[in-house]
């Protein structure tokens, strides 16, 4: 395994660059380390990357963001938020004005979109009115540990972090809200075979299921239809997973975080000195992830949705629910019962149409 | 699209309520051929099943799903896990905790998303005197036990058990009752 993470590493990067990556794949559900890469010289022991260095995470925060917006229970996936210029006036006196990506204003766009496309101005917005302080409290609950500077660009990942926080927080969103600390060793046994000390694995609960899975679901859209999308044709077919780029000021570091149904892995590509590498989170760490993924045996995610939620098709541009035979751009999100967003007009009708239907072909079918 | 869109999960539930009148559906029963364990009595602390509803509260709205229930979820045990279940139960009655949590850790590498092995490892962790970790495993296995009522309530009835051993006797009660809830007894 880690072997093969290594050759993955290194077939990616031109040799002669001195361009580093770090690598961290752990066991989604018992979270164990299966295999950690601090570098292109793997032998070394010295800095690790993978356990030392201190990145500002970019993107790799939003969800984080969103899962607090999630709790709130003010935000589903389809609710629509604005993506509008921001003018922040800090303590100091200055003002911070984020830009998204593109340099664009993207204007009335549904949660899911905008944590797919990772845009900043909505990012900043929801994360402004769910509070910074509430941002940190979810970090921290899922384990991350230096507690971030409190300041709005935090909603944009201003936050450092090493990979193997990384890989701790994105675990206990792949296990569905639970944490579990990331363990290298099981147990420590004397020469004639007698335990000496164990490590168990202890897990506790840091976020509601209902909350995580439709997170989770916004992930997995990320992965068909956001900033995950190229790794599509490099994992094989249904595969199910999620995922999340980060890409920190002036692409200094190109981070991909996400899971399948058992594995976690995270991949930082950057400079120790911190030049900027021209890559984007999706354009250099998502390409060294998606072959890490393909080349596990992995599975995909298969969790059950919670009870409380329903699962529907919207239209991703609008948010608005539809089908198939009136949109063209659909993604399915979860949201909780009862917060199924209103039709786009002229879908209901056409949809109902066809239920009924198809409920007309199944009677017919059973009486046959 | 990797998700059934919402059309084909009502045409899906169709088809269920079509077989479950037609009377296929057989599916509940012990999910494990190991068999039950014999933990600390739960029952005490259940309420009466028909608790009436408490006054000046309207009686709860009676959802209508969009889809009719699907039959429960099965969820069973591999013959790796259910040996190395066997082996950590053997070993947890000779009070061997530590080596009866590392077995069954083994059998969660096997299958780490299967219920079962997660309730087995807490009821050992409440055995062990560990009421914290029993508590936090049942509630994973709830989590995981998603679309298998019965399943669930031995969760919440596990989260009762644990909240009684640290003496949590309201939270032990509010758990019973999500477990009566989930698959009345």
């Amino acid at each position: 395994m880690h072997a093969a993470a290594t050759k993955k590493k290194s077939g990616q990067t031109d040799e002669k660059a001195p361009l580093e990556a770090a690598v961290v794949v752990t066991a989604a559900q018992s979270g164990e380390v299966i295999a950690l890469i601090g570098g292109r010289e793997t032998g070394y022991n010295g800095f690790d990357r993978a356990l030392d260095a201190a990145r500002p995470m970019g993107s790799l925060v939003k969800p984080f963001v969103y899962l607090t917006a999630l709790e709130t229970k003010r935000y589903n996936a389809t609710t629509v938020i604005q993506d509008e210029p921001i003018d922040v006036r800090l303590r100091n006196g200055t003002h911070w004005k984020p830009q998204n990506f593109t340099k664009e204003i993207y204007g009335p766009v549904p949660l899911v979109r905008a944590l797919s496309e990772s845009l900043n101005l909505a990012t900043v917005g929801l994360g402004l009115d769910v509070g910074l302080p509430n941002i940190t409290r979810t970090l921290q609950r899922f384990g991350l540990q230096r507690p971030p500077v409190e300041v709005p660009a935090m909603t944009l990942g201003a936050v450092d972090i090493s990979p193997l926080e990384v890989a701790q927080i994105y675990s206990g969103l792949a296990t569905g809200g639970f944490r579990s600390q990331l363990r290298a060793v099981r147990a420590v046994i004397s020469d004639d075979g007698k335990p000496l000390k164990a490590f168990p694995l202890e897990v506790t609960q840091v976020a509601a299921q209902d909350a995580v899975f439709q997170l989770n679901r916004m992930l997995e859209v990320v992965m068909e239809h956001g900033t995950g999308r190229a790794a599509r044709s490099v994992l094989p077919p249904g595969l199910v997973v999620a995922g999340k780029s980060g890409t920190s000021s002036e692409l200094r570091d190109s981070w991909f975080a996400g899971f399948s149904g058992s594995h976690v892995a995270v991949v930082w590509v950057g400079y120790d000195d911190n030049r900027p590498t021209g890559f984007t989170g999706s354009s250099g760490a998502l390409t060294v992830w998606a072959r890490l993924m393909a080349g596990l045996d992995t599975t995909p995610r298969a969790a059950a949705m919670p009870d409380t939620l329903a699962s529907v098709n919207i239209e991703f541009a609008t948010g608005q629910r539809a089908e198939k035979i009136c949109a063209d751009d659909l993604v399915a999100v979860a949201v909780p019962l009862g917060s199924e967003p209103a039709w786009k007009p002229g879908c209901e009708n056409e949809a109902a149409t066809l239920v009924e239907k198809a409920g007309e072909w199944l009677r017919d079918m059973i009486r046959k | 699209m990797m998700l059934s869109s919402s059309l084909q999960l009502r045409v899906l539930g169709l088809l269920a309520a079509a077989l479950v009148l037609t009377g296929c559906q057989s599916l509940f029963g012990p999910p494990v051929s190991v068999p039950p364990r014999s933990g600390p009595p739960s029952g005490t602390a259940q309420p009466s099943p028909q608790t009436p509803t408490p006054p000046g509260q309207p009686p709860a709205p009676v959802p209508t799903p969009p889809t009719p229930s699907a039959p429960p979820k099965e969820f069973r045990l591999s013959a790796a896990s259910t040996a190395l279940v066997k082996q950590g139960r053997a070993q947890s009655l000779k009070g061997e905790y530590p080596a009866a949590i590392a077995t069954l850790e083994r059998a969660l590498r096997i299958e780490p998303d299967n219920p079962l092995v997660w309730l087995e490892l807490g009821q050992t962790h409440l055995s062990a005197k560990n009421a914290p970790q029993a508590e936090s495993m049942a509630r994973k296995a709830i989590a995981l036990a998603t679309g298998n009522p019965a399943l669930q309530a031995s969760g919440w009835r596990l989260v009762g058990d644990a909240y009684r051993a640290r003496g949590r006797d309201l939270d032990a009660t509010e758990a019973y009752q999500k477990a009566n809830a989930s698959s009345p007894r």
